[in-house]
């Protein structure tokens, strides 16, 4: 009887705890106007507003409750908001990233159903800069009309020429990036062409820009890389202004991403002109290989590089860069005292959200610090990513089908003597490192005659005749046309005292190419020395002739060597 | 009435009922009249489940239209179905035109057509033989794995190759798959 009545008893408060829990859990289910709004509108709506880059708003209620599932799953898996770093490997500015704790509430609140709460008290919407960011630019460039970007297919890399209309040299110390196409682009990248190669390249396609990820001659202004991913806000530092040269054209490259329908993809640019030059120059050291060779089916590739400073530096931005295949990055500084400084960690990299990155603070690093990255890659068919259905084996390259893996850091030296230090034994290391490079690309493309052709350059820089004659030899076989290449073998063998060689390699490139001023002109010097005069003569009047801007200065040349 | 016809007829009507309570899947075309898509008949019909502020779903329209385009017929129906209940027809029309989509639309403001279908997410793609028997729920392909995580090209095509099957006489070899999306149920007026 004692234990029935027990029984009852302890029948009746399991009952009572039960309530007790669920009165508990309808206590602290969160509610969209205390809980939730306020982590919503500081943390989503930025990109997800009427106007942003986000794909669809979520400023009301029912805009975010109709979409709690979703909401809750992105946010657990931090694919949202979108921030690739690991926490405490770096701080840095702009960091979008959720707390536990408020990972946690959103899911809670998705399970109870998505309970609203009082909406007469909800936190008011952020307030956002219309239009320019930093305000009115000193100079807006923008493509003069739009790019139609198709329904459908994979990911669209495309570079965009857009002339620069300024007179004379200025100061940028800030540059802002706007389109109203956010949503189908993934990522831009700005860079500078001096050359006129872009702008040649462009005219060949048809529509405005041209397609791929090689930018060619271009190149980011000096000690700086300049990205755009949205939701990126634009920033000023006039300490580290940049100088832009008259005649100098812009080149987007946007990564696109078809959205179903056809989009007009439109930019533009602004630049912020700066009071005067920079206080410091920055400098960027690329870590990195091109030496990359991975197997197929390999799903866990990895790639190690590293560099001793031989100057104090602060570090103000770092741009880790790697294709489909990547799959995990740490870069880090290892500190003359033992203490290693973390540069940046990424546990799983997704190329779709590249970005580059600015430390809240520039991360001090001694002389003797030795900076590390370590790259890890995917080649298996698990990794969905993969360009390669089946899997192949893969080498550097810059399109989005073969695999990258580098680093960039901008690094500020104190003055402009540990800048050049910095420079020169950086350059030793780079040299190294692209000849391991173009050795490994040309396993997998021995016909390449371009890639001999820099290998070649390159043996010459570090005085390697030998290996440079035998690459040169083997670029002008695959390619008896390539011009610049037997101008340059013909420069090597004069250096190598080889001079009756070097007029037959410069008689080849201007029968190649009868309009190459620079072969006419060191045609004329080879033929003078032999005392070809008269024949001297003629190719240097043909380099004036074709060189008009320089025909003053080969004119008085031919004078000062007294042919009339 | 004998007692037997009686029971027939009692028969016959709770056939009707459950058939009915099946079927009774009621959305809405454009014009707002109520319209059953499992009632044609037909020898194939495909629901595609779809929201116009649902970017994967936008997405799968050029590869919608491509299936309908290959497949659509008299015997073989293509719906898309709308799901967002505060999404009237204007809209509805406005995003056929944008997606250049040629393929009949109907709202279901209920879910009827999505419990039905088994649908979770848009885009999802449900594929009812002439009996009106569910014989395909899921993905229209593989392309997308997760939100964010979407390969180059899709490896398998789930959709065409379940409606292959049924064409074909022929049950699909996999009737059900999880498809990535914009969830449904979270849907509300």
């Amino acid at each position: 009887m004692q234990t029935h009545s027990m029984r009852i008893l302890f029948f009746i408060f399991i009952l009572a705890l039960s309530a007790c829990q669920k009165a508990a859990q309808q206590e602290v289910a969160p509610t969209f106007s205390d809980d939730i709004a306020p982590i919503i509108f500081s943390n989503c709506v930025p990109c997800h507003r009427s106007g942003g880059p986000g794909p669809f708003p979520l400023t009301t209620y029912n805009a975010v409750s109709n979409r709690a599932r979703q909401i809750a799953e992105v946010t657990a898996s931090r694919y949202m908001p979108p921030w690739q770093p690991t926490a405490g490997y770096g701080s840095f500015i702009g960091e979008r990233r959720l707390t536990d704790h408020q990972i946690a509430l959103i899911q809670q609140w998705a399970q109870h159903n998505a309970p609203a709460g009082d909406l007469t008290q909800l936190p008011s919407l952020p307030q956002f800069t219309q239009g320019w960011q930093l305000g009115t630019p000193g100079l807006v460039v923008e493509m003069d009309e739009p790019y139609i970007l198709p329904a459908e297919g994979a990911d669209q890399f495309r570079n965009f020429v857009l002339p620069i209309p300024i007179d004379s040299a200025r100061y940028i110390e800030a540059v802002e990036f706007r389109t109203d196409q956010a949503t189908v682009i993934h990522h831009a990248v700005l860079m500078f062409d001096r050359s006129g190669a872009a702008r040649k390249h462009d005219a060949r396609e048809a529509g405005p820009g041209f397609d791929g990820m090689v930018f060619g001659e271009a190149q980011g202004p000096d000690g700086h890389f300049l990205g755009w991913t949205p939701g990126k806000q634009p920033y000023r530092d006039p300490s580290l202004a940049w100088q832009l040269a008259p005649g100098t054209d812009l080149v987007v490259q946007l990564h696109m991403l078809p959205s179903g329908r056809p989009e007009n993809v439109s930019v533009r640019v602004g630049f912020y002109y700066a009071e005067g030059p920079p206080e410091r120059t920055p400098a960027l050291l690329r870590l990195g290989r091109k030496d990359i060779d991975i197997p197929a089916g390999e799903d866990h590739y990895t790639l190690r590089d590293e560099f001793t400073l031989p100057v104090e530096v602060h570090v103000a931005g770092i741009y880790p860069h790697a294709h489909y295949l990547g799959k995990q990055m740490a870069v880090y500084a290892d500190l003359p005292d033992g203490h290693r400084e973390w540069l940046i960690r990424i546990d799983e990299w997704d190329f779709n959200w590249q970005d580059d990155y600015r430390y809240a603070q520039p991360v001090h690093l001694p002389r003797g610090a030795k900076i590390v990255m370590e790259y890890a890659y995917d080649n298996s068919a698990e990794n969905p990513f993969n360009p390669h259905d089946p899997p192949q084996r893969i080498f550097y390259g810059l399109h989005s089908s073969n695999e990258m893996g580098d680093m960039t850091l901008q690094v500020v030296p104190r003055n402009n003597s540990d800048l050049k230090t910095l420079q020169q034994h950086y350059a030793r290391k780079w040299i190294t490192q692209e000849i391991q490079g173009y050795e490994t690309m040309l396993l997998e493309a021995p016909n390449h005659a371009e890639h001999h052709h820099t290998l070649a350059m390159l043996y010459l820089r570090v005085r390697q005749i030998s290996q440079a004659r035998t690459h040169f030899e083997a670029c002008l076989n695959l390619r008896p046309d390539y011009a610049e290449a037997r101008v340059n073998y013909a420069i090597a063998l004069s250096a190598a005292g080889q001079t009756d060689k070097v007029i037959e390699q410069l008689l080849q490139a201007v029968a190649h190419r009868p309009d190459y001023a620079d072969a006419h002109f060191n045609l004329a010097m080879a033929l003078y020395q032999t005392g070809e005069s008269e024949a001297a003569k003629v190719h240097f009047t043909s380099a004036a002739r074709l060189r008009p801007e320089r025909a003053e200065a080969i004119r008085s040349h031919m004078e000062r060597l007294q042919l009339h | 009435m004998s007692i037997r016809t009686y029971i027939a007829t009692l028969l016959l009507l709770a056939v009707a009922a459950l058939i009915l309570l099946r079927d009774g899947a009621t959305a809405y075309d454009l014009a707002g009249r109520p319209f059953n898509p499992l009632t044609t008949r037909a020898r194939a019909t495909v629901l595609l489940f779809v929201g116009p502020d649902c970017p994967i779903s936008n997405r799968y329209a050029p590869e919608i239209r491509r299936l309908a385009d290959t497949y659509g017929s008299d015997e073989t129906l293509f719906y898309l179905i709308y799901v967002d209940p505060n999404l009237d027809s204007k809209s509805i029309q406005q995003h056929l035109r944008a997606f250049s989509y040629d393929i009949s639309a109907l709202r279901d403001p209920q879910h009827t057509l999505v419990a039905r279908a088994e649908a979770v997410t848009t885009p999802q793609a449900a594929l009812f033989d002439r009996a009106s028997a569910l014989v395909y729920s899921g993905r229209i392909d593989d392309r997308y794995i997760d939100f964010g995580k979407q390969r180059p090209t899709a490896r398998t095509h789930d959709l065409e190759a379940a409606l292959q099957a049924v064409l074909a006489g022929l049950a699909p070899s996999i009737s059900r798959t999880r498809s990535v999306g914009c969830y449904i149920a979270d849907l509300k007026e």
